[in-house]
């Protein structure tokens, strides 16, 4: 009778108090809280006198642990990223554990980085346990001469009764950007508006693209009337698209079709897609997903960016 | 030491201390009396507590076992979650189906059934959560309420013998390692986490009342 009592109890000895979990819904545990807000301090004091920035944007990461570990082993080797968008999607089904594994592996990146709300991350108590380890929906920074707004695209899993997306939001943004620039001229130049689905998906609420274009075109690079690429700058956008081999004619078209400092990053479809979601000028990088393994690098300089997409 | 460890740990030490409280009585093995009236037989005849097991903080329902040698057990319970969504409390609902193949008798009053199988349905109670989306069925081909679970344990069980006259004549302490469908699915696209990960240990108490 011994040996088995004592086998019973070993086994049970052998579990970790980490083990007793109540709900596969129930609230994280070991990570960090407000991650965002830790991570824009880093970000806006290594811009600090830069001129030029280089980050990297991945998305819809989702259940694919393995090719997202690849892509942060490949991101970490990439030389003079200064720091790494998300845009959304970290899990498929909103569990906590999710959370916590995409945590795991963000948590290797050797460079800051910030994240936007995706439509999955909403289900179950997702949008709990992002707010309580990333925190804000919307939220926008200054990286030397680039502002960075993030927003919360995902209409459609808060049943459109919500203000998504938030133009009080982006209307106070846009008039802090407004007075800094009055403040400091030209302390501003570019925009990049990161976001999980674009204009045209379902998620985004499309009764609101064109406020939404009106709003976004009042960012510096983004207005219609702020002076467009030099002829220059535009070769070498091109240069550092075409060097890679990668990108269509039809891609070439629309960064040709956008001469502006500013744009857009969406993921959610899945798919790489260079797009005019605004029907305007306005260019919308679409990132495929992670499982793709394709990247997309940027460098922002006061004339414009470059555009890579690289795999790994 | 966390929260969770401290209650973990506190209700194990109940657990023990109720079962060597029984174990302390040298008491006489009966079998369990089946009750005559095949309508009383409907009439629920197990008692369940459970702590953790991924569903619930704390769970309490009751149950039926039936089959040759009480092999099989369905248990009907509810569980508590507080602070679920960061600021409310949850219920959950869940029915279990459990196989115990084999049972070692070590003497008249205890014994061990190595290895109990089961297979339950969870669904949590709460307005965020739901079987089929609400606004178009279509686009989320998964449930955010209804989990399924698989699990596998062990059960130390105690006869109370019939002299006693106590009101239950069986009481057992188990623990269950589980997983559900979603840990399952995600587990496959990965090599770099750990499986326990996707395990949850749940303790309990199963007693059979007269």
């Amino acid at each position: 009778m011994k040996k088995y009592v004592i086998l019973f109890v070993c086994l049970f000895l052998t579990t970790s108090c980490e083990m007793f979990r109540y709900h596969p819904y129930e609230d994280v545990e070991g990570c960090e809280t407000n991650l965002t807000c830790h991570n824009i301090d880093i970000i806006q004091r290594l811009g600090i006198g830069k001129d030029t920035l280089r980050f990297a944007f991945i998305s819809d990461t989702q259940r694919r642990y393995d090719d997202t570990h690849d892509a942060i082993n490949f991101i970490n080797n990439i030389e003079n990223i200064d720091f790494v968008l998300h845009g959304g999607d970290m899990t498929d089904f909103g569990v906590t554990f999710e959370f916590e594994w995409m945590y795991e592996e963000l948590l290797r990146l050797k460079k800051p980085y910030l994240t936007v709300i995706g439509n999955h991350d909403f289900l179950g108590t997702g949008e709990h346990t992002y707010q309580h380890v990333f925190g804000t929906y919307n939220y926008s920074l200054n990286v030397g001469h680039l502002h960075i707004v993030a927003l919360n695209t995902s209409s459609r899993e808060q049943d459109y009764t919500i203000h998504v997306p938030d133009f009080v939001f982006l209307y106070n943004d846009i008039a802090s950007v407004d007075s800094l620039n009055l403040i400091f001229p030209d302390s501003i130049t570019n925009t990049v508006i990161l976001m999980h689905a674009r204009p045209g998906d379902e998620q985004f609420n499309n009764n609101v693209a064109l406020p939404f274009a009106q709003y976004i075109h009042n960012y510096p690079g983004l207005k219609t009337t702020d002076p467009i690429f030099m002829q220059s700058d535009l070769e070498c956008l091109r240069h550092s698209v075409t060097m890679h081999g990668i990108v269509t004619d039809d891609d070439l078209k629309a960064i040709e079709g956008s001469p502006m400092k500013g744009f857009c990053l969406n993921g959610h479809n899945h798919q790489h897609e260079l797009f005019h979601a605004l029907d305007d000028n306005t260019l919308f990088y679409g990132v495929p997903d992670i499982r793709k393994r394709e990247i997309y690098i940027f460098t922002i300089h006061p004339n414009g960016y470059d555009f890579e997409m690289q795999t790994f | 030491m966390t929260l969770k460890c401290r209650l973990s740990k506190a209700f194990l030490c109940i657990l023990f201390l109720l079962v060597f409280s029984i174990n302390s009585v040298k008491a006489q093995q009966t079998q369990k009396e089946r009750i005559e009236s095949k309508w009383m037989s409907f009439l629920p005849n197990i008692g369940v507590v459970q702590y953790a097991g991924n569903i619930g903080f704390l769970s309490a329902g009751l149950g039926w076992d039936y089959g040759k040698n009480n092999r099989w057990e369905t248990h009907l319970m509810l569980g508590y979650l507080p602070h679920f969504t960061f600021d409310d409390d949850a219920l959950t609902v869940t029915i279990r189906e459990q196989l115990l193949p084999w049972r070692v008798n070590f003497n008249e009053w205890c014994s061990l059934s190595p290895a109990c199988f089961s297979m339950s349905l969870n669904a949590v109670l709460n307005n965020e959560f739901w079987f089929t989306e609400p606004v178009n069925n279509n686009y989320y081909r998964f449930s955010t309420k209804a989990r399924v679970h698989l699990g596998v344990g062990s059960r130390l069980n105690w006869y109370v013998p019939q002299e006693k006259k106590r009101r239950y004549s069986r009481l057992s302490f188990y623990y269950e390692l589980s997983t559900y469908d979603l840990a399952l699915i995600s587990y496959v696209r990965t090599s770099h986490q750990p499986l326990s990960e996707l395990l949850s240990i749940g303790v309990g108490l199963n007693v059979s009342i007269y």
